[in-house]
């Protein structure tokens, strides 16, 4: 008979400050050599969840549970401060606690006990596993996003563990970088490990979970070994797009005149990263998405639009004008973006005073820019958070809020650069659906990057691929997606993409 | 090197032969090829330096002996100050370009290993911290929050930039809490291994150990 790795019994989880239960009742096992996938929308419990399998709390952070926690047969303590025997990878990548690489590998080996030249070993072995030997000595800080990744894998994993927790693993990965870790955590899987993947994405647990354990609102309500994916998979639309909505993405055409083009763009970074030689027009009323790894250029192209970064080579036209010379300012009137993250901008202690502030900057009277925002608040059902703190608010909300902040300006033209990263698919939807409602009024273009093939097919008419600086690819999605040139692409090992294929028998 | 040579500049007592450390200096930092480097890097210490000689020679309640309005004893004060302040810069710049930031953080783990880990934290913080600033000015560009054209816009604008980036560092500081608890952390610390100084390291000290002898040498023979 097998052995649980991990097994929870009766768990419920308080925050200080909140009588609602951040968990409750939730009872799991899962077993020695298993990949079990805990798959739950935003705010659905699964990071709490690891939080207490981790000895997160009470070890480091506030919240009292009562329950059950047993971990590589180590029952841990409500009360303590203990450490569970788990590598543990944190939703956020980007964190490191040393300069070097090479340290930041060792210092947790070095924690655990072992002698220098045990611990040069060990990184030896680990580096030449994970592809990464090459970047032992360099600076964390000068590492591309999939890089750091990368290494923050193996510095969680470093120190042999029995159980493993992840929390989003692939949330800042391309498909490339998934496949990696997955391979790398089947791999312990086999050799008797326990690995649990917390994640809002259904299509990842179809085709590499041994098990499947859905949660939502701090309850686990369904599980099932992973040939009965589609038993459970209609139980979280939140975290899956059903082959209803994918049909319903049906093929637009438009027509309209040029709003913007990028002609022969070249920027180019002393490191060699950025875009050479991009030419991409976007048409009015048209949803263009731009999709590629990590550090491909699509970020780099879009800063174009508004002016942070100019043409080293090429020239970008907003319809007629060529922007070179249009200030900042200016262009940033006529074109709203939308950045990755909401806490990057959020700087007012109201919602609705955060909302004005953007009009207020066009030269707005603060009364008339606060009833603006009213107005706006009310038109997208969010009026109750108006006399809100922004940082009160659930991240969902906190994106709405930057979303508006640059929606109340009416721009002409919409750049969302990555707003979808941390957010399940209703959140998505509610945010695509005031986007859109914008659109049917004026018809803007929009630009979109995402990393996820699911959101382009249900809102972009065409979409353009980046590797390496250039466009590789470039088309409309549903004809893209099924094409021989997108399955030699990285992005084309993507669950969703398997999944797309798989049903329509490709 | 650089701390034999800081005590050197410590110990000189008369202004002409902090005048011929310094020059030395430049000559050194010429045939190293920094020169212009030094210069640009000290040039904003030029109006800092020629205000302390004004003051001091105008107000120093040493003066004895003037010349027009200029008092002698208070202007060659400020000199040996300018001086020697001078000669510290070029040398910390010398230590600061010549060493990369992991030989700090071997010396404090040297003197305790948590500073070492303190600094090294510092380090690993200061670039992502500096990326945060560059990504909140830029979406502020954006919103049009950044303006110079008057007091409260500007004073608006250093609250839009500076919200973010404190916020985003209370946030970091709790994930590196996590980071270090989920790392082990504890009393043992990463053990740096001692490398033998290399040939051009022994050369370095013996230059340094004859530069600071020839100073004392002289300053003694002054006196």
């Amino acid at each position: 008979m097998k052995e649980a790795g991990i097994h929870v019994e009766s768990l419920s989880l308080f925050y200080p400050g909140n009588p609602r239960p951040a968990l409750q009742g939730v009872n799991l096992t899962v077993y020695q050599g298993e990949i079990a996938f805990l798959v739950g929308g935003n705010l659905s419990g699964k990071t709490s969840l690891l939080r207490c399998l981790a000895g997160l709390i009470p070890g480091v952070l506030p919240g009292k549970w009562q329950g059950r926690i047993l971990v590589a047969n180590k029952s841990l303590n409500a009360e303590g401060n203990e450490r569970a025997p788990a590598s543990v990878i944190l939703q956020n990548s980007d964190l490191y606690l040393l300069p070097r690489v090479y340290d930041e590998l060792a210092l947790p080996l070095v924690n655990s006990g072992l002698t220098s030249r045990e611990v040069e070993k060990r990184i030896v072995l680990l580096a030449e596993e994970l592809g990464i030997c090459h970047l032992l000595n360099r600076q964390m800080s000068s590492l591309s996003g999939g890089e750091r990744q990368k290494v923050a894998f193996a510095a969680a994993i470093a120190v042999d563990y029995p159980v493993i927790l992840c929390d989003e693993p692939f949330e800042q990965a391309d498909a490339e970088a998934a496949e990696a870790m997955l391979s790398l955590l089947r791999r312990k899987a086999a050799s008797g490990g326990t690995v649990l993947i917390a994640t809002r994405y259904f299509e990842y647990a179809r085709y590499f979970a041994d098990r499947i354990i859905l949660i939502r609102d701090g309850a686990v309500i369904a599980q099932d070994r992973s040939g009965n994916a589609e038993k459970i998979a209609g139980m979280v639309p939140e975290c899956r797009i059903s082959r209803r909505q994918r049909s319903q993405a049906t093929i637009m055409t438009v027509s309209g005149s040029r709003e913007l083009f990028f002609e022969g763009v070249t920027h180019l970074f002393d490191s060699g990263h950025g875009i050479k030689n991009v030419s991409l027009e976007v048409c009015k009323g048209e949803v263009v998405a731009i999709m590629g790894p990590n550090g491909s250029g699509k970020t780099t192209l879009l800063k174009h639009t508004v002016g942070l970064l100019r043409p080293q080579e090429g020239r970008v036209w907003l319809r007629e004008t060529e922007t070179s010379r249009l200030p900042v300012g200016l262009l940033a009137e006529k074109i709203g973006m939308l950045f990755q993250n909401p806490d990057d901008q959020i700087f007012n202690e109201r919602v609705d005073r955060e909302i004005a502030c953007s009009l207020r900057a066009r030269g707005a009277r603060w009364n008339e820019a606060l009833k603006e925002a009213a107005h706006w608040l009310a038109k997208i059902g969010q009026a109750q958070i108006a006399a809100s703190h922004p940082h009160s608010l659930p991240y969902s909300l906190r994106q709405i809020v930057s979303l508006v902040s640059v929606l109340i300006n009416r721009p002409e033209i919409i750049v969302l650069d990555e707003p979808f990263k941390s957010l399940d698919y209703r959140n998505v939807e509610i945010l695509m659906s005031i986007i859109l409602e914008l659109r049917q009024e004026k018809d803007n273009p929009i630009i979109l990057v995402t990393h996820d093939p699911t959101v382009t097919l249900l809102y972009a008419n065409r979409v353009a691929f980046f590797d390496h600086g250039e466009i590789v690819l470039q088309g409309v999605p549903q004809d893209i997606f099924f094409s021989t040139q997108f399955r030699n692409l990285s992005l084309g090992r993507h669950p969703f993409i398997r999944g797309l294929l798989d049903s329509n028998n490709h | 090197m650089a701390i034999i040579a800081l005590l050197a500049v410590t110990i000189i007592p008369t202004w002409k032969q902090l005048a011929a450390n310094l020059v030395a200096l430049l000559i050194f930092a010429t045939f190293t090829g920094v020169f212009k480097e030094v210069v640009k890097r000290l040039w904003p210490c030029a109006s800092l330096l020629a205000a302390m000689l004004i003051i001091h020679s105008l107000f120093n309640p040493a003066n004895r002996h003037y010349w027009w309005v200029f008092g002698l004893e208070g202007t060659l004060y400020a000199l040996r100050l300018a001086l020697r302040l001078l000669c510290i810069l070029i040398i910390l710049h010398y230590l600061i370009s010549t060493t990369p930031p992991f030989e700090f953080v071997k010396l404090f783990n040297k003197i305790h290993p948590d500073l070492g880990m303190i600094v090294s934290m510092f380090l690993a913080i200061m670039p992502a911290l500096q990326k945060q600033f560059i990504t909140t000015l830029e979406i502020q560009e954006v919103r049009g929050l950044i303006k110079t054209n008057s007091l409260p816009a500007r004073l608006r604008a250093y609250l839009a930039v500076l919200v973010p980036i404190v916020i985003h560092s209370i946030n970091h500081a709790y994930s590196l809490a996590q980071l270090l608890y989920l790392r082990g952390y504890s009393w043992r610390h990463i053990g740096l291994a001692r490398e033998p100084a290399k040939r051009s390291e022994k050369v370095a000290i013996g230059l340094s150990a004859v530069y600071l002898l020839a100073n004392v040498l002289v300053a003694y023979r002054w006196y």
